[in-house]
């Protein structure tokens, strides 16, 4: 899916604030949601949180974002790890089931 | 009634934190990394697990000065896909009336990755603020996991209890 939506607030390196919604609902206030980005040192790493709310239980796009942020910041973390990303994740990402 | 089943019904814990990561290893290796003390001294806090492999079995986190910190017993072993066992936190006499969990870990193969799964499950409705202790560890704790396996070394954590978790225990509100 194509994802759109515009910044609500930006703190570099500490916080980001999106809306989310797919490309085809970027016009329609209800089926877009937040995604909050909070970076902070803690434990003598980097402590990163994805808030993902102003959702519609059950919806399509709850299910997937679910199944989809473990995977992608997952990912995430190998990149800046080990220098790449994890296979799974450098297509177009589909259901694991 | 059979001798070598825990006395208790896992149906009836309510799972209430999931962590969900994927590794870049095999379910083997993450198997070991979650049953062998030599992994778990490098990502646990230092801690050594110590697990007798059937159902029933004893489990437990021995601090590096010896101590049993976590102690419980096997619910599940099927090597290398599923590990269930009761989870008792014993150290720290603030910590003590915490009620005991399950902690489930599911491993599978997902395409070249492994999807590990963390449940932390109880029988009772628990306050968030006793929750947040595994809110807040869990993720770190698996987060040097996966760093471990993936580059050969683990993060460098050092812990500790949340401020609102300890509070809690110490107004017993549970």
């Amino acid at each position: 899916m194509s994802i759109s939506g515009a910044v609500i607030e930006s703190d570099p390196p500490r916080r980001l604030v999106l809306t989310w919604a797919r490309g085809d609902d970027a016009a329609n206030p209800n089926a877009t949601s937040r995604v909050t980005f909070d970076i902070e040192r803690a434990f003598g790493a980097v402590r990163l949180t994805v808030t993902h709310d102003e959702l519609e239980a059950g919806s399509d796009m709850h299910k997937g974002i679910s199944a989809g942020w473990p995977a992608v910041l997952s990912s995430l973390k190998t990149l800046l790890e080990t220098g790449q990303s994890m296979p799974m994740t450098r297509q177009r990402w589909k259901r694991a089931d | 009634m059979p001798q070598n089943k825990p006395s208790f019904d896992a149906g009836k814990f309510k799972p209430n934190t999931v962590y969900v990561t994927y590794v870049a290893a095999t379910p083997a290796q993450v198997w070991d990394a979650l049953t062998r003390a030599d992994f778990t001294r490098q990502y646990f806090s230092g801690q050594a697990v110590e697990v007798e492999p059937k159902v029933g079995g004893s489990f437990m986190l021995r601090m590096p000065d010896g101590r049993p910190n976590i102690t419980g017993t096997v619910v599940e072993w099927s090597p290398p896909r599923r590990f269930s066992c009761t989870w008792k936190v014993n150290l720290g006499p603030d910590m003590k009336p915490l009620p005991d969990c399950l902690v489930t870990y599911d491993i599978e193969q997902v395409g070249e990755a492994v999807r590990l799964t963390m449940t932390e499950a109880h029988q009772w409705d628990i306050p968030d603020a006793l929750l947040s202790g595994g809110r807040s560890g869990w993720p770190a704790i698996l987060s040097s996991l996966k760093s471990l396996l993936e580059t050969g070394k683990p993060l460098s954590i050092k812990m500790e209890p949340p401020k609102e978790m300890l509070e809690a225990l110490k107004a017993g509100r549970w």
